[in-house]
């Protein structure tokens, strides 16, 4: 159980990360209004969030122009896609171990 | 620390993100039922108004603009047969988008936009090359083949149904190609029944 428990990455703990690690994992890459799009977050608030998952290296940034507006998109890195369904494998074990006390 | 129930909507709001984010649902199944009465149709139109015959018209031997001309009773049906079947998708799409409360234009429906134009224009390029040069019993094979491979593409998108309806129409095309004389009837098959009977799927299993 303390094993499993640790194999939930804390990264994780806030509904949000987990709403962009989804959103991230499901596609190749998403653009910023996209994201906000999806999770209904503010700027600064989703700002704040992919700054985070940044700093773990679990997000890559990409900086382009379309016409004359830049354009910021993200796409999830392999230590992430890793981080992730291992965080994944480890909820799914928690109820699993939790439905067979 | 958290309760099981916390996990369990964690979970649940990984797999509904993931489904947001990637797929595009909000085809109606009734717009499918819609493009094939428009299908059906169009069809007898073609058949009993205006005497389509393309094996016999190919025999006449036109090619170039007096080819084109022949077909322009033909070409205006399929534009307001396309205009009809696209309008209603995208207005019935609205409306159930509008129900489940998300965007129709979100990336997934941008993405399977893009996906579709390159199959769906080279088609198009195809069908008027083919209509210059007098080819007129490829017309309809060609739609019902260049359709299918669209809708195929389409699947991983939205709903996997529309892989099997891609490849019925694969299917009823190369018939087309090998019987031109009965194109028509198969053209009806996949543009009129088939979508119906793919429309009425989608709604009695995703949206009752």
């Amino acid at each position: 159980m303390k094993q499993t428990l640790a194999q939930l990455h804390k990264a994780f703990d806030s509904r949000i990360r987990l709403g962009l690690m989804a959103a991230l994992a499901a596609n190749p890459q998403l653009d910023f209004n996209s994201l906000k799009e999806l999770l209904d977050l503010t700027d600064g608030n989703l700002a704040s969030h992919l700054k985070g998952l940044e700093k773990e290296g679990f997000v890559q940034v990409e900086k382009s122009f379309v016409g004359r507006k830049p354009n910021t998109s993200y796409a999830i890195t392999a230590t992430g896609r890793q981080a992730f369904s291992a965080h994944l494998q480890a909820l799914e074990q928690l109820i699993q171990t939790q439905k067979q006390p | 620390m958290k309760q099981q129930t916390d996990y369990l909507s964690d979970l649940q709001a990984i797999r509904s993100m993931m489904q947001r984010s990637s797929k595009f649902v909000s085809l109606s199944g009734w717009s499918g039922v819609m493009a094939g009465v428009y299908g059906v149709v169009a069809a007898y139109i073609a058949v009993v108004q205006l005497d389509f015959d393309p094996v016999g018209m190919e025999s006449l031997g036109l090619n170039g603009l007096e080819a084109l001309s022949a077909l322009r009773e033909m070409m205006l049906l399929a534009a307001v047969l396309l205009v009809l079947s696209i309008g209603t998708a995208a207005w019935m799409a609205r409306r159930k988008a509008d129900k489940l409360g998300e965007a129709v234009w979100n990336t997934a429906s941008k993405r399977l936009l893009a996906d579709l134009a390159v199959p769906l224009l080279t088609g198009g390029m195809l069908l008027l090359a083919f209509g210059w040069l007098g080819h007129f019993s490829l017309l309809l094979p060609i739609s019902l083949l260049f359709y299918g491979i669209t809708l195929y593409q389409a699947g991983p998108v939205t709903y996997t149904a529309l892989r099997i309806l891609g490849l019925l129409n694969l299917a009823l095309g190369f018939l087309a190609l090998l019987w031109p004389q009965h194109a028509m009837f198969f053209w009806a098959a996949g543009f009129g029944v088939l979508h119906m009977v793919y429309g009425l799927f989608i709604h009695f299993r995703y949206e009752k």
